[in-house]
């Protein structure tokens, strides 16, 4: 078997049975959901073709007796049951182990045919028609491909999760259970669905206290404090512990409630900058690891090697889990308005109900901190521009008292939060005028513009402006100074509007902030960022410790010969003229190799949240993203390694 | 009184308990096709079960799609399937 | 006519679950007992409808009256009310059916038991 073909295989079926297993979750939750089911059909029948063109009998074989199971509901022969998609998500989960099993070994495992044939039985199971019970036999293979799928949704890097599967008995509701207040007591919740656990059939007979949900969702949260949020309805519902894919899972400890104490945010900080450091120490152990690695004995260079993996792995948990210890919840944040509100509304002889939902979620605390001027912004704005006079809600049939709505919640690694009004809208004609006026684009480049990206210019500088500027929402500042300020807390801001329904922005924020360590440096006038942690020293080089070299120049460093390049050469930018007296160069690891780079200057060292680009500049090699500095001022950060190539 | 029915609209406002699913079965039974939620702050699970099976029009505020406003923060995954409410980006 | 059993041998916590009761479900008549005993005479005297127990109490304690009343009463919508419980009480609790309410209790933590309860009754005589 060429290994071209096996590799081809990987990368198709893992997108096959991604897709897959989002289908299979639209299904259980609308299983009437035709495209969801063809779009099934086709990828478990490619899948299973392929399976038969690299010789991976067992795999075909589950493959094709799931595939037979679909076309029988296409048929309409049978109907999507969760017995069904149940067995289904086992044979995806099972064909996923299967899949990577051959990604890392390289070869078609031996001897699934066992595996094969228990999918088969459960596919034939399932078929034997509707069962008004979960089978009890199958829910302990199942309960592992529920929680496979759940993990397949949550956000990459998202660690140890605890996944559950709460099926409500169906007389929950008369024993006073109220399942969803129930899951919101789930603490640090990451992902959340709430499906129908039988097609709910014909709505004429629909009965509103038999409970029919299943509710599945993961938390960050540890065992114990899940499971205290189940603890009064433990027989309804199953966990499986999803440990994190690369660290191993943190020992969760039997402990009963969580217990808290208080401690001075400052020294969280402090602790915080120390593990920071302590990853940049880290990785200067890294490389000397390297080094060792050429000379030292073969057992020692291997013990180092293990002893600095392990390392970075407990470094790489410190440092998440003091991540962890900033996060507060929005709720004393979002307190803090309503009264606000109240007298911001009642100066302007309107009536504003703020409704607060979602207060509950957690973010770091810079990024609360952070929030409350932007967020006032916005509600001054809402107040002032959003909501229409009383006789104009009048006239337009809506109550007086306006609902502003300010709510927060979490979406995977970000969290959410959207601030709405059920004003009058942006007039888009009044927005496209304001902004030919201020000269922000061209009159035709207005017209061809969707009102969405129109809508966008309210954020630019300059937007807002005298004439539009009243007492409240005025005093020289603009929407713009909302979205730099998100931005500065790596976020971003849009705002979306329905004419006569009402204005939202919407706020998308990290859960918890990265900071970017970044040295900055200059070259050919311009500033760029690079990481500290790429940079192993940041030294002077007289030139005559430059010595020619076949390619080009190199130094001697530490004892070694290390090539030197400028990085206004990497960066294609005019290279300055004339040799300097000294040298800048940043000594830099390019996999296992050193280079030198040299600058015009360094310059200071900051910590910044590090953006990933969008657009056009996601691909640009050699750009890790950009960093807003304090001033404003856009900071691109160099992947300088990827720079050398 | 947290159901209320205004022209072909369905308010849910304020804490919306278990007794309420019944109101809003009937209403929802009765051809009304939109749920406004921008008032509401809390729904029991057996009334979001109501829409998750009668899937009416759902708005709120300026008719987002944040899923605060479905049954809990988060759940927007469960309800977005197959789903014909309206769904801005 | 619903009537609810509300068993505590604390008077006073008989007269803030009996508050609670009050608040959300006015229409209902409350009786009171003390202990286990006097909750069974009054079952056997006339009929109850809902019953509210507390957990901790000399003699039977509320999870040992629940099991046996739930043998008379396969329907009858029982709530227990405790402040912190072991897996294995929640447990016996859940497999006789019966609902926690948490101690102290409050109207937000009995609503919705009574609202349930409420449901159940009506469904029942309907």
């Amino acid at each position: 078997m060429s290994d071209d073909l096996l590799s081809a295989f990987v990368e198709e079926a893992r997108e096959l049975l991604e897709q897959a297993s989002r289908d299979l979750l639209a299904l259980e939750a609308a299983p009437a959901d035709g495209a969801a089911l063809e779009e099934l059909f086709r990828g478990v029948h490619t899948l299973k073709g392929s399976a038969g063109l690299v010789g991976f009998d067992a795999m075909g074989r589950a493959l094709h007796a799931a595939e037979d199971r679909l076309s029988e509901v296409r048929r309409g022969a049978r109907a999507v049951d969760a017995a069904l998609v149940e067995a289904l998500l086992e044979v995806a989960g099972q064909a996923e182990r299967w899949v990577e099993a051959v990604a890392a070994e390289g070869v078609v495992p031996a001897g699934e045919a066992e595996a094969a044939d228990a999918l088969c039985a459960r596919l034939e199971a399932a078929a034997g028609g509707p069962v008004a019970e979960r089978p009890a036999a199958a829910t302990a293979a199942a309960s592992v491909a529920w929680a496979e799928a759940l993990r397949a949704q949550a956000p990459d890097g998202a660690g140890h999760l605890i996944a559950f599967r709460y099926v409500p008995a169906s007389d929950s509701y008369f024993a006073g259970d109220d399942p969803v207040s129930v899951v919101r007591g789930v603490p640090d919740l990451a992902l959340l669905r709430v499906a129908p656990a039988m097609p709910f059939g014909e709505l004429a007979a629909y009965d509103p206290f038999a409970c029919n949900l299943v509710l599945t969702g993961a938390s960050r949260a540890p065992l114990a404090a899940v499971r205290a949020a189940f603890r009064f309805v433990p027989d309804q519902v199953q966990l499986v512990e999803l440990p994190a894919i690369e660290s191993p899972a943190p020992p969760t400890s039997g402990e009963g409630r969580a217990r808290s104490i208080r401690v001075d945010a400052g020294r969280i900080d402090a602790l915080a900058a120390a593990a920071d450091d302590l990853v940049v120490a880290k990785n200067a152990v890294a490389h000397l690891v390297a080094q060792a690695a050429g000379f030292a004995p073969a057992a020692l260079a291997r013990g180092l090697m293990a002893a600095h993996a392990d390392l970075d792995r407990r470094v790489g948990r410190l440092h998440e889990g003091i991540g962890r210890m900033r996060l507060v919840p929005l709720a004393p944040l979002f307190r803090r308005f309503p009264p606000v509100v109240r007298q911001i509304a009642g100066g302007l002889g309107k009536q504003v109900d703020l409704v607060i939902a979602g207060d509950g979620v957690e973010v770091d605390k810079t990024i609360v901190d952070g929030l409350y001027e932007p967020l006032l912004h916005l509600l001054r704005n809402a107040a002032d521009h959003g909501v229409e006079p009383p006789a104009a809600r009048r006239a337009a049939g809506k109550p007086v008292p306006a609902v502003v709505r300010l709510s927060a919640a979490p979406a995977g690694d970000e969290v959410l939060i959207e601030l709405a009004d059920d004003g009058g809208g942006l007039d888009m004609g009044r927005v496209r005028a304001t902004a030919a006026a201020r000269g922000l684009a061209a009159a035709e480049a207005l017209e061809a513009m969707s009102d969405e990206a129109a809508a966008d210019l309210i954020f630019r500088p300059g937007f807002s402006t005298a004439a539009a500027v009243t007492e409240l929402s005025g005093r020289g500042v603009g929407l713009d100074a909302v979205r730099s300020r998100v931005a500065a807390l790596g976020g971003r801001v849009e705002v979306h509007s329905a004419r006569g329904a009402g204005t939202r922005f919407v706020i998308r924020l990290p859960v918890r902030v990265r900071l970017a360590r970044l040295m900055m440096v200059q070259t050919g006038g311009e500033t760029f960022g690079v990481p500290l942690e790429t940079v192993v020293e940041a030294t002077r080089i007289a030139p005559e410790r430059l010595t020619p070299v076949r390619a080009g120049r190199a130094l001697v460093w530490r004892d070694r010969a290390v090539p030197l390049v400028s990085l206004a050469g990497l960066l294609d930018m005019p290279e300055p003229a004339g040799e300097p007296d000294e040298l800048k160069v940043m000594i830099v690891r390019s996999g296992d190799q050193l280079a030198a780079v040299s600058v015009d200057a360094f310059g200071e060292r900051i910590e910044a949240p590090l953006r990933p680009l969008a657009g056009v500049l996601a691909r640009v090699p050699g750009l890790l993203g950009s960093s807003l500095l304090g001033d404003g001022r856009v900071l691109m950060v160099l992947d300088v390694p990827e720079l050398i190539g | 009184m947290t159901v209320r029915r205004e022209g072909d609209v369905v308010w849910l406002e304020g804490a919306c308990r278990v007794e309420e699913a019944e109101t809003v079965v009937g209403l929802l039974g009765a051809g009304m096709r939109t749920v406004d939620l921008s008032r509401c702050q809390a729904l029991h699970a057996a009334v979001a079960q109501v829409l998750l099976a009668f899937r009416p029009a759902l708005r709120g505020g300026a008719g987002g799609s944040l899923p605060a406003r479905a049954p809990a923060p988060g759940a927007d995954r469960g309800w977005r399937s197959g789903d014909k409410r309206p769904r801005r980006r | 006519m619903t009537t609810v059993l509300i068993v505590d041998d604390s008077k006073l916590a008989r007269i803030v679950v009996g508050k609670a009761v009050a608040a959300l479900q006015p229409e209902w008549t409350r009786v009171e007992a003390g202990n286990a005993d006097e909750a069974l005479a009054i079952l056997a005297a006339q009929p109850v409808d809902v019953v509210l127990l507390d957990f901790n109490m000399p003699g039977r304690n509320g999870l040992e009256l629940a099991e046996e009343l739930r043998g008379r009463f396969p329907d009858m919508p029982i709530a227990l009310a405790t402040a912190n419980v072991q897996d294995e009480v929640i447990e016996r609790a859940r497999a006789t059916g019966a609902t926690f309410v948490p101690k102290p209790i409050t109207e937000d933590g009995l609503r919705g038991f009574l609202s349930g309860a409420a449901l159940k009754l009506r469904q029942a005589g309907a």
